[in-house]
């Protein structure tokens, strides 16, 4: 007997998940309390400073671009049925590969600078190397898993831990910045290497707006006089002295388009449909002329690019913290928190574009938190860790407890709903 | 007035807004062998389930000899009387008999004094019922036949006084099955109130004092089975009159389309599991294998559809040698209806324009560069479902969501479809209900006559003997040789599924 316990697919993608935030955000409060702190005040801070702020905002969509990314190649092994929780191993992998082609452009090696190329030639190299590292890295615990039935969960993890050692050995050696001897670091990238970010529109228009406002006090106009007069002047340069930091870039336009090249990459070609018949039922992938072994490689090996693209925003991105080195803290715990984003994103590129972002502010609600918090009245003393516990709790509620929830909407719908916001199902007539 | 040792009144039970049960009234007379018989999903087991304690229904009271049954408890269905033996057993396979009998039933956490105690007990029930096991015996190595046994005799052991056999025949020989009806006339001698739950109407015929008929989750009819015959029953069932002979003009067999000689398999534990098989299937015509579950068939099916590699031997396709991977072989148009549907055949997660294309995903049919024609696929799917009567004809639904017999037409209608050369077909009505089944059959028979060579694996010997123009028997791996079907008759058919034919292996050993 097929049962109808199907929800509504508005429910079961709009209000569930929304439900699980809520819970989650619910604990974290309890916790702020626990501690002694006003949650009311955090939450103020995350409205006023991180979604309502053009630094806030531009700020979590560069964490959630570096999200997008892991996310993804989370999500695509998933699709086949796999654990890839080598990200971070493979990010940093993907960082090597692509210091490596940089500092041989950069001359590091041999101290030949013709190969210095300008960005619009080198910035695709080095996303193409950052690609080809992670997937090579990924390579390995594919085949192991394909091929000799090694837990794709336990070797990426070990390999999480060599990758940490080969770039401490690089950063040490071959790859060290000759002009910072032990801190293990690369050299610096190139500015014109950096990724074009939001913030560069603003600095270029604010180059006008400044030479304009000197203008003015050359006329001898005071500030609240230009303020008076020129109010629409005054509002521009507000408006562009705060956005020139943002750091979104234009990394998320690419990620958005890997996420639309990811749903078609599964749902719309042959490759994506051996994955997802490899994931859901191997005896029948095979029946049905799939190369498992092969496509589980295939897919892991892509899954690991997309791992190693994650680098390219956070050395060639303009975060608060970019650096524009390769440092051995990697994707700084963004691979893992990109498991998170897989398993609240359902695994569909739109669900891990909502979910990153939603990570993506949480992270830079922690930054403000912590530097703004002292600052407030009455101060606000939380560490920027309560992010952690705030995503713990989320992918609790949404991965480990995701049923519970369900079941509640379930049993809700049902009992008091009386049956409403089920699926209408129809069912297979038992007789032909 | 009447002595009744299960009386059902009234019970009904849904899941969701599917109503599995509606309002079954029940009663069975104390010392009597009693038939349910109904389609799949007619809603048999979920009844025997709320017996058993498994469910509670939503409405509706059970009395067992005259005593009210508590419900949601196993325990309690136990202590009321009543034994199930399952369709799969529940044994542990690597212990002896006689401690599978005591597990749940240990006694205390000392076992010395409850096997000894087990030992007499299981003696006494042996002799009272003749049911000969060894008690020492490791379950794994006994037949199929006699792990039925040991699962009857732990049911009495633990008092049963009814005992409810669900599909009891599924995985016997005729042999052994008329050793179980034996066993069961002699379990009614003795005052053992029995309910055998089935889809063979044959049997019920034979072993049943009166019968019962489930459609849709409602009881429409008990009888006596004296005075009913099978034609009725299956009328009972379905709703309809239902053609249980299959019409079939005789085949006209054209040249060899797939040989099959000196065949071993030996899979990947080094387990021996096809010893020299050899047939031949010709073009136009029916080749049947017969055969209890689990002797072969399905390796025999995998290893000719390219997804294992034969250890030794030759299989020939038209002339040439057969291709090594499954989707090469498709390529050397040979379809494939594999004997389980939802492990292999069709990808469940998957809507079912999905599933119905599975193995030909990257043909350019539906294929472009790598793209898939999704329009294309779906329109035509829905198409190729009216065509193959798949109930509801909609590309789109989940194939999980169709019923077993409409999941079957899914794939029959995939691989008949791209009209083979060869068609191999495993258990094409297992699970499928009797409507479905006319029309399997007849689609099969439209394959034969437009000139395809089908091999036919099937573990219904009734089936196997309809459909097929020529058959063998499968044991243990070996292949018997080939009877027309016209010239053979169930008994001797089951000799050879038994065993009873000269077997030697590829070497030319005897064994």
């Amino acid at each position: 007997m097929s049962q109808s316990r199907e929800l509504h697919p508005i429910i079961n993608y709009g209000v569930v998940p929304l439900l699980q935030l809520v819970l989650a955000f619910a604990v974290a409060g309890l916790l702020i309390v626990l501690i002694g702190q006003n949650p009311v005040q955090a939450v103020q801070l995350y409205v006023t400073d991180v979604l309502l702020s053009p630094v806030g905002i531009g700020q979590s969509i560069y964490y959630a671009t570096t999200l997008m990314f892991t996310g993804m190649a989370v999500a695509l092994a998933f699709h086949a049925g796999l654990f890839n929780i080598g990200g971070e191993g493979q990010g940093l992998v993907g960082g090597i590969a692509m210091t490596g082609i940089a500092l041989l452009m950069m001359g590091h090696f041999t101290g030949d600078v013709s190969m210095l190329m300008p960005g619009f030639l080198a910035v695709p190299i080095l996303f193409l190397f950052a690609a080809l590292g992670g997937a090579a890295w990924a390579a390995i615990p594919g085949y192991l898993q394909a091929y000799r039935g090694s837990h794709l969960v336990i070797t990426t993890i070990m390999f999480n831990a060599i990758a940490f050692s080969l770039v401490l050995f690089l950063l040490t050696g071959w790859f060290q910045n000759p002009e910072t001897p032990g801190d293990p670091k690369s050299p610096l990238f190139p500015e014109s290497w950096w990724l074009w970010k939001l913030g560069d529109l603003y600095q270029y228009q604010l180059i006008g707006l400044e030479a304009q406002y000197q203008e003015f006090k050359d006329a001898g106009l005071k500030v609240k006089d230009i303020k008076a007069q020129h109010a629409e002047f005054w509002d521009q340069r507000a408006m562009a002295r705060s956005m020139k930091n943002s750091a979104a870039n234009v990394s998320f336009l690419f990620a958005l388009l890997l996420a639309v090249g990811f749903w078609f990459f599964v749902w719309r070609t042959k490759w994506g449909y051996a994955i997802r018949a490899v994931g859901f039922n191997q005896t029948a992938a095979r029946y049905g002329g799939v190369n498992v072994p092969r496509t589980m490689v295939m897919t892991v090996c892509i899954s690991g690019a997309l791992a190693g693209l994650a680098t390219t925003n956070i050395i060639l991105g303009n975060g608060s913290d970019s650096e524009h080195v390769l440092r051995e803290t990697g994707l700084v715990g963004l691979g893992f928190v990109g498991i998170a984003v897989a398993l609240m994103g359902r695994n569909h590129p739109f669900g891990i574009v909502l979910a990153a972002l939603l990570f993506g502010s949480l992270f830079q609600w922690g930054e403000v938190i912590q530097l703004k918090g002292q600052f407030i009245r009455p101060k606000l003393d939380i560490d920027k860790e309560i992010v952690v516990a705030l995503q713990g709790l989320v992918v609790l509620f949404t991965g480990a407890l995701y049923l519970m929830v369900v079941w509640a909407v379930q049993w809700f719908a049902n009992r008091v709903l009386g049956g409403w916001g089920f699926v209408k199902e129809e069912i297979g007539e038992e007789r032909a | 007035m009447t002595n009744f040792a299960i009386e059902l009144n009234g019970i009904s039970k849904s899941f969701g807004p599917v109503q599995a049960n509606k309002d079954i009234d029940l009663a069975v007379e104390a010392g009597t062998i009693h038939g349910i018989v109904g389609e799949n999903g007619a809603g048999k087991s979920t009844l025997m389930s709320i017996l058993y304690g498994f469910y509670v229904p939503d409405e509706g009271s059970i009395n067992v000899f005259g005593e009210p049954l508590e419900f949601n408890s196993s325990q309690k269905a136990i202590e009321a009387g009543i034994g199930m033996v399952h369709q799969h057993f529940m044994l542990g396979e690597p212990f002896s008999v006689l401690e599978n009998i005591i597990l749940g039933a240990e006694g205390n956490f000392l076992l010395g004094g409850a096997m000894s105690k087990a030992r007499e007990a299981l003696l006494q029930l042996s002799e009272r019922y003749g049911l000969s096991v060894d008690p020492d015996a490791i379950v794994g190595t006994l037949p199929v036949g006699v792990q039925q046994r040991v699962e009857i005799l732990k049911a009495l052991y633990r008092g049963a006084k009814v005992l409810i056999l669900d599909e009891p025949t599924g995985v016997l020989t005729p042999q052994e099955a008329d050793a179980l009806f034996d066993i069961l006339r002699a379990l009614k001698e003795q005052g053992t109130t029995i309910l055998l739950i089935t889809h063979k109407l044959q049997e019920i015929m034979n072993v049943t004092d009166s019968v019962s008929v489930i459609r849709r989750g409602e009881m429409v009819g008990h009888r006596e089975t004296a005075q009913t015959s099978p034609e009725e029953l299956a009328e009972l069932m379905v709703g309809r009159k239902v053609l249980l002979e299959v019409d079939k003009a005789p085949a006209q067999p054209k040249e060899v389309a797939l040989s099959v000689k000196g065949l071993d398999y030996t899979d990947e534990r080094g387990i021996q599991r096809l010893s020299n098989v050899s047939f031949d299937v010709r073009a136009g015509e029916i080749l049947g294998v017969a055969g209890v579950s689990g002797n072969g068939q399905a390796y025999l099916l995998e290893v000719l559809s390219g997804m294992h590699a034969a250890s030794g031997g030759s299989i020939t396709v038209n002339g040439s040698a057969l291709a090594t991977t499954p989707d090469l072989v498709r390529s050397q148009s040979i379809g494939h209806v594999p004997e389980d549907r939802q492990h292999m055949g069709l990808v469940t997660a998957f809507p079912a324009w999905e599933s119905g294309i599975l193995g030909f995903q990257a043909s350019a049919l539906y294929c472009n560069r790598g793209a898939m024609k999704t329009g294309f696929i779906k329109e035509t799917m829905g198409t190729l479902m009216e065509k193959f009567d798949v109930r509801p004809p909609n590309p789109l639904l989940a194939t999980a969501k169709f019923s077993g017999g409409n999941q079957q037409k899914i794939v029959l209608a995939r691989e008949i479809d791209k009209a083979p050369d060869i068609l191999l077909v495993g258990q094409p009505t297992r699970g499928v209900d009797i409507g479905a089944i006319e029309f399997i059959h007849r689609q099969i028979i439209a394959m034969r006559d437009a000139g395809a060579a089908i091999l036919l694996v099937s573990v219904e010997l009734e089936e196997v003997l309809s459909l097929s123009d020529r058959v063998v028997a499968m044991f243990d791996g070996f292949c018997s040789p080939d009877r027309i079907t016209a010239e053979t008759d169930e008994r001797s058919l089951g000799l050879l599924m038994a065993g009873e034919f000269e077997r030697t292996t590829s070497t030319g050993m005897a064994a």
